[in-house]
């Protein structure tokens, strides 16, 4: 008998007793548990047995029978949700995240996806979707296997350790971070959390991990942390252009052809308008002015830096130097 | 997904016998994807659950999943608890609750209400269960793409439809807007960016278009055919892109974080590093667009080759510097 059998007869007696049961118990009524092994290999293969249960998801609780002996039971309300009740255009909507996400490696959470689905589809078949989603882009093996890790950790409330290159760092450095939660901006995973050396929350980008995300070993089921109260995932999540100390406000103003582009591009950060020309004028604050230096000059001779005088003096160093390593400097315009 | 780890084929069990107790009978091998197995698997699984019940373990108490022609349905469950109604495990709630919201930014909420309320109603449910304290997800995705949800959704419902589109769209080669009629075979998303496949009718070939590029999209009323050998999306988004019009490949060196970031920049592009720099062979199609995108590494990046580019770019560098220079 599989193991994977003794893990299916273990959760489906569990979860249909009415009553907790003693490890006694369960040795002689669960098939699988071989009656000729002795007490400690029982003891063993029992443990090991509820770690994969728990691994899997499945909360086995542990409750005192009137012996005095421990006994267990698997806590169903706080494994399976209430049952969803979704209506066909719900359904068709989570058949495309389904059919979308689950074949994307650049989405950790896949296996689960694709069973959620499984679970909750009442046809037979979907059509295939006409979208192919790779949230990471090709080349990204690595970041999605660090996003993975990341998301077993959040779970199990561990602390993880790994190498990071920080933007401007010479070389990567060692973090060891109690991981809260992450989120997605376009082509990018970002890991929110608690980094012990530093003392304070830190957003990391994935994609930044230096080798492969360690997880603490010390004790298995109990969770390192708690994450503070409160925390939401969603309060803490930037644009790039608002990650970063400063808080500065800028104007930019872009050229009519494209203006309608750029307003998509600021993600409903600050505020845009349009002149009479067709020109448009952006105002907002952000948290890394030379990112944002890098981000107006990408627009080429379409957008010009207005605001602060400070910045606009930045922007005209940072072309005299262009000009100064293209070999331009010192010709007159 | 390894269907030998104990955890993992106990997971398959479970979302194999609530899919069953929907008494849907299904076809092996639709099944088979469903699950994310092989077929061989499947049958394996399936044996592997029919040895299962509850105690003494007799006929009438052990899983029987009924297999012939027409499909696999459940014939005999011990104990409903594992079946229907089918809940989810609070993992598979994360799943599709994380999956949901990053679509839900990429297509847009008002786009498609659907997404928005099955987000809604799996909030709730996490709600209900989870212990507190904890949040009851492990991401979020709010941080829109540049592309118009509305322009997004309406090419999506063209491509499925099989139904043309009148777009406005942006050429980045040749700094332009212009007026297309298109038949879109499909979208992809890579890293964060979404393309259309589309036959254009201007061009009167196959071509691939930014969505953020396209300014307005009407779907219209006129039915295209599709393409009889379909280009299998997934298999698109995972390959490299080459540029149909490609003009040349230019030689760029970087140092420092524009060496790194170059590098995350253009991952397809061959690389050459020196001790001090980083020497990236970068395909293009337009000159100017190629300035546009060296441009915000700033001094750190030097275009070597070829002429013209070079010049193009130290024109561009002056212009600009001008400008910053005389406000």
């Amino acid at each position: 008998m599989s193991r994977a059998e003794r893990l299916l007869d273990l959760m489906m007696y569990l979860i249909d007793s009415p009553q907790a049961r003693t490890a006694a118990e369960i040795r002689s009524d669960v098939e699988g548990y071989d009656p000729a092994a002795g007490r400690d290999a029982f003891a063993r293969m029992f443990e090991r047995d509820k770690d994969d249960l728990r691994a899997a998801g499945v909360p086995i609780l542990v409750e005192t029978a009137g012996t005095g002996e421990a006994a267990y039971r698997i806590d169903r309300d706080a494994y399976l949700l209430p049952p969803l009740s979704l209506d066909s255009r719900e359904l068709a909507a989570v058949a495309l995240a389904a059919q979308t996400l689950a074949a994307d490696p650049g989405f950790p959470m896949g296996d689960e996806l694709r069973l959620a689905f499984l679970k909750l589809s009442t046809r037979a078949a979907a059509p295939a979707p006409r979208l192919a989603v790779r949230l990471l882009g090709p080349g990204s093996g690595d970041e999605s296997q660090a996003v993975a890790r990341l998301v077993e950790a959040i779970r199990r409330r561990k602390r993880v350790a790994f190498r990071y290159q920080a933007i401007g760092a010479d070389s990567p450095t060692v973090r060891t971070v109690r991981p809260f939660g992450l989120f997605y901006a376009p082509g990018a995973w970002y890991l929110v959390g608690h980094d012990e050396d530093r003392g304070s929350l830190r957003t990391f980008r994935a994609g930044r991990i230096v080798g492969g995300v360690e997880i603490a070993k010390a004790n298995p089921q109990k969770a390192d942390f708690e994450v503070p109260d409160g925390f939401e995932i969603e309060d803490y999540q930037r644009h790039p252009l608002q990650i970063g100390a400063e808080r500065v406000p800028v104007t930019v103003r872009f050229a009519p052809r494209i203006a309608w582009l750029a307003q998509r591009r600021t993600a409903g950060m600050g505020e845009f308008s349009y002149e009479d020309d067709g020109s448009g004028i952006w105002q907002a604050e952000v948290a890394d002015g030379e990112r944002l230096l890098a981000w107006v000059s990408g627009f080429g001779p379409a957008a010009e830096l207005l605001f602060p005088p400070a910045l606009r003096a930045r922007m005209a160093d940072r072309l005299e130097a262009m000009l100064a390593s293209s070999g331009g400097a010192g010709e007159g315009p | 997904m390894g269907v030998h780890d104990a955890p993992r084929r106990l997971a398959l069990a479970l979302a194999l016998l609530a899919r069953l107790g929907g008494e849907v009978r299904t076809a092996p091998a639709e099944l088979a994807a469903q699950l994310g197995v092989d077929e061989s698997e499947l049958d394996e699984l399936i044996s592997f659950v029919m040895m299962c019940g509850l105690p003494p373990y007799s006929p009438d108490v052990l899983i029987d999943i009924d297999v012939d022609v027409r499909g696999i349905a459940l014939r005999q469950a011990p104990g409903d608890a594992l079946l229907r109604p089918a809940r989810l495990t609070l993992g598979e709630a994360d799943a599709l609750r994380s999956a949901l919201s990053v679509l839900l930014q990429r297509l847009g909420r008002g786009a498609s209400g659907a997404l928005g309320s099955v987000c809604a109603k799996v909030d709730g449910s996490l709600a209900e269960t989870a212990t507190g304290r904890q949040p009851s997800h492990t991401v979020a995705a709010a941080i829109p793409g540049a592309e118009d949800p509305s322009v997004l959704a309406a090419l999506l419902a063209a491509a499925e439809d099989a139904r043309s589109a009148d777009i406005e769209y942006w050429s980045a080669t040749s700094d332009n807007l212009s007026a297309r009629r298109v038949d879109p075979v499909g979208l992809m998303n890579r890293g964060g960016t979404f393309y259309m496949v589309a036959f254009c009718h201007t061009t009167g070939e196959e071509r691939v278009f930014r969505v953020d590029r396209v300014r307005k999209a009407r779907v219209t009323d006129e039915r295209f055919e599709r393409p009889t050998e379909e280009p299998d999306l997934a298999q698109r988004a995972d390959g490299s892109f080459v540029l149909r019009d490609g003009i040349g490949v230019a030689e760029v060196s970087f140092t420092g974080v524009a060496a790194r970031l170059a590098t995350e920049a253009w991952p397809d592009a061959e690389v050459r590093e020196d001790d001090e720099k980083t020497v990236v062979h970068i395909p293009y199609a337009s000159v100017d667009w190629l300035v546009r995108e060296l441009l915000p590494y700033g001094p750190e990046a030097r275009v070597l080759a070829p002429d013209d580019v070079v010049r193009a770019y130290r024109d561009m560098v002056r212009e600009l510097a001008s400008r910053y220079r005389s406000g």
